[in-house]
């Protein structure tokens, strides 16, 4: 009989230990639930900036400059994947033409131009044509061709157009 | 005999009618080249109607892949009723935009400096711009 009543003491302890040892998970998880104040989340991410992009995600007042430093993250582990290194591949350079080259063609465009003038007319192809040697000219005697070209046609000495 | 009148007075009302629904302002703007200035203006329809062979006014693009890259040339060109005429070239990106927003039936107008550049491309689309024929 005493060995039964001892019994019945022990599991009624045990029991009582175990309901206490509950209520006070429960009391864990409220405090961590309803109690991350702005507060807790600041500290929480100054002693864990690991926690910080967990923090961001569940809060539901992130603030403007938490969301910016999330997508400057996000973006420098994007240019640092290999793929989108991979993706963009240098531009090759330009060939730029030799200033010899550039006064042979200049020396090519003058001479057509002066035909045209000789003949006093351009048609649509011979113009598609010049304009097309033209372009390949660097600016500064690209605007000198296109300006003797432009004059000689506004002049009427040669006649066609643009 | 009644009834013919009234039809026939419904008639020349209805075409009055008609032609008062595309009266409203007319500008036309006769294409002029002035070569002391140096600016020419007009509007392509009374260019088109203009009644001699000479006048006329526009303005395009020319884009050229010289495997180099795209080389981009805008013109204006005009010439006038008294055989006064003008090209002029820009490589400048801001009137390169310009000479794009063209439209059909527009008035043009554009300048040039001494060595022959566009130093101004303006285009003005309206509806006074426009003839009768064109809208009936």
């Amino acid at each position: 009989m005493k060995l039964l009543v001892s019994l019945s003491a022990a599991q009624t302890v045990l029991l009582a230990a175990l309901g206490l040892k509950v209520f006070s998970i429960d009391m864990q998880i409220d405090d961590l639930s309803a109690g991350a104040t702005p507060h807790a989340a600041q500290a929480e991410r100054q002693s864990d900036p690991a926690a910080l992009s967990w923090e961001t995600a569940r809060a539901p007042s992130v603030s403007v400059e938490d969301m910016r430093l999330v997508i400057r993250e996000e973006l420098a582990a994007l240019d640092a994947t290999p793929r989108n290194q991979a993706s963009t591949p240098a531009q090759p350079a330009r060939p730029q033409p030799s200033p010899e080259q550039v006064k042979h063609a200049v020396s090519a465009i003058d001479r057509d131009i002066s035909l045209f003038r000789s003949r006093g007319a351009i048609n649509e192809a011979e113009m598609a044509t010049l304009q097309s040697k033209i372009a390949k000219l660097p600016l500064a005697e690209r605007r000198a061709a296109l300006s003797t070209l432009t004059k000689a046609m506004s002049k009427g000495e040669i006649d066609g157009w643009m | 005999m009644k009834m013919k009148h009234k039809i026939i007075a419904t008639g020349v009302a209805a075409a009055f009618m008609s032609t008062a629904a595309i009266a409203g302002f007319k500008q036309p703007a006769p294409v002029d080249v002035d070569l002391v200035n140096r600016f020419a203006q007009g509007d392509m329809v009374s260019a088109q109607q203009a009644k001699d062979d000479v006048t006329f006014i526009g303005c395009g693009i020319r884009k050229i892949d010289t495997g180099a890259g795209i080389v981009s040339t805008g013109f204006c060109q005009a010439g006038d009723a008294d055989e006064e005429q003008f090209t002029c070239f820009t490589q400048d990106p801001e009137l390169l935009a310009a000479t794009a927003s063209t439209a059909d039936f527009s008035f043009i107008t554009f300048a040039w400096n001494e060595d022959g550049e566009c130093t101004r491309i303006g285009f003005s689309t309206q509806s006074f711009y426009l003839t009768d024929k064109m809208v009936k």
